[in-house]
């Protein structure tokens, strides 16, 4: 057999379609022809004869002139792969590719690289003053949640708990005497320097000093201020009942006493008598209950009278 | 202490419980301001104005398991607000947009700390360069963890929308860091 019969014979070689003579002359050829032989070992897939780089090139051109590049296609899905998330089939398509592209297995690589570092960046420490910063920003806002009550109770027990609070009663009341006694405007600027004389001569005769004098700088004014105050309260209060006493007659006894009552305390706290001023203090009391059940029992007759009216008002409707 | 009694806490005026609640969310607010302001010294303010946010809207907030997006979205709408502000009104000087002096890591040596550093500035300079859609969904799904359902929602966008557009923001930032790294950010991370 000679080369040229061997090539004509090469396709029904292959698939082992030669007779027993046949073969064996083809094999005693391909034993004897090196390139024939080398041609065999091709056509059964044993040789190689491309390198890879020639491979690849060969491979690219033959894409581009039929189906075009793959790239598009695995890119497609590379996510999808990276995440095991494609079918074995696709899966192992797309792994082939990978493997022979380089490009795609860059990016492949990067994508797995993403999925662990991107979430390395969800968290990112600001510097050491930023929760500071944020509570005094919400400090503000944070007083309005908290309820008034809860808010007076907790100002006044941060107040109670300050180391300074003696001090800052002794700063105050320092100077509270400083205004009273020490400056030369001061109303008892005299008084150290007499108080002191006094309570070395006789100090239970110094109180009594220091009381009198103090007397018409406290008792004047008082004074003043219930002529214009109180006085005129007891007038209006006073006419108050006269026009009431026709609306209310069952309360005007009760409001009656009351202003008795109420002479009788002035007169007492007057007279420095606050024994009897507390004993008028509390048959007024007795008086404002008197006072309000009476009002109570006007409301009561008055309210049924309403009600009645409103139905009938509606009957007629 | 869970976060459904932190909340309650919170809305009941307790100092500490608000606190705690800062310093529990603090780095992923600052995290998400740092990701879509661009620079350390506005992300600061930015988070600093997006706790206030929440704490104003704590009351709103009912789940503590919807938590977490809820803060998101505030975080997002404070960052967009700020981001149109410094449109309208832009800085004198240019901003870096290298400036991740901040993104210190917690890798044990010198030499791997760098490292690490360097990947994370890397990784910011890419997302800094994708769309900005694009550069949300990689914040929110990737960066964040949040489900395709609640980026949906925040986003106002299709669930099908947000996948597919996952998978090719993905794919965007991974040829923005190859190309911005030469090829090695892949070939590292194989190696490693």
């Amino acid at each position: 057999m000679d080369c040229r019969a061997f090539e004509e014979r090469l396709d029904a070689l292959v698939a082992s379609q030669l007779s027993h003579d046949e073969l064996r002359a083809a094999e005693t050829h391909a034993s004897s022809c090196r390139r024939c032989r080398e041609l065999l070992e091709v056509v059964l897939g044993e040789r190689d004869v491309l390198d890879a780089t020639t491979r690849e090139h060969l491979l690219a051109s033959l894409l581009e002139r039929t189906a075009g590049s793959a790239c598009g296609r695995a890119r497609e899905q590379l996510c999808a792969w990276v995440d095991g998330e494609l079918q074995s089939t696709d899966a192992e398509l797309v792994a082939l590719h990978v493997d022979h592209c380089t490009g795609c297995a860059q990016l492949a690589s990067a994508l797995v690289a993403l999925s662990t570092d991107l979430v390395a960046l969800a968290e990112v420490e600001p510097d050491a003053k930023f929760v500071s910063d944020v509570l005094s920003e919400t400090r503000a806002l944070l007083a309005r949640r908290v309820p008034l009550s809860a808010r007076i109770r907790a100002t006044w027990e941060q107040l109670l708990h300050r180391p300074r609070l003696a001090w800052e009663f002794a700063t105050a009341g320092c100077f509270m005497l400083t205004l009273l006694c020490g400056l030369p405007f001061s109303p008892l600027r005299s008084m150290p320097q007499q108080a002191l004389a006094v309570i070395q001569v006789n100090p239970a005769s110094a109180i009594q000093a220091t009381a009198q004098r103090a007397q018409p700088l406290v008792k004047e004014p008082l004074r003043q201020a219930w002529r214009s105050t109180g006085a005129p309260l007891i007038t209006k209060s006073q006419r108050f009942a006269d026009a009431w006493e026709s609306e209310h007659p069952q309360s005007v006894a009760a409001w009656e006493s009351l202003g008795v009552r109420a002479r009788e305390l002035r007169e007492a706290v007057a007279g420095r008598n606050f024994a009897g001023a507390s004993f008028t203090l509390q048959q007024m009391g007795g008086d404002l209950q008197a006072l309000w059940n009476g009002l109570r029992v006007n409301r009561e007759v008055e309210a049924p009278q309403a009600g009645a009216a409103t139905t009938a008002e509606e009957e007629e409707r | 202490m869970d976060l459904a009694t932190l909340l309650q806490r919170c809305r009941g005026g307790d100092e500490l419980a608000w606190e705690a609640l800062v310093r529990q969310h603090q780095s992923r607010v600052y995290g998400v301001a740092l990701h879509y302001v661009g620079n350390a010294e506005d992300a600061r303010d930015v988070a600093q104005e997006i706790f206030v946010r929440i704490y104003k809207k704590l009351d709103s907030c009912s789940e503590a398991s919807r938590f977490l997006p809820w803060m998101l979205r505030i975080a997002r709408n404070a960052c967009i607000d700020h981001i149109r502000r410094r449109r309208a009104r832009p800085p004198r000087h240019d901003i870096p947009a290298q400036e991740m002096n901040d993104l210190a890591s917690s890798a044990p040596g010198p030499e791997e700390q760098w490292r690490e550093d360097s990947r994370k500035r890397l990784l910011h300079l890419a997302i800094q360069k994708l769309s900005e859609l694009n550069r949300e969904i990689i914040l929110l799904k990737e960066i964040q963890g949040l489900s395709l359902e609640e980026i949906a929602s925040m986003l106002d966008i299709p669930v099908g929308t947000v996948k597919s557009r996952s998978n090719r923001a993905r794919l965007e930032l991974a040829r923005k860091v190859v190309a911005l790294s030469g090829a090695r950010y892949g070939a590292e991370n194989a190696g490693s």
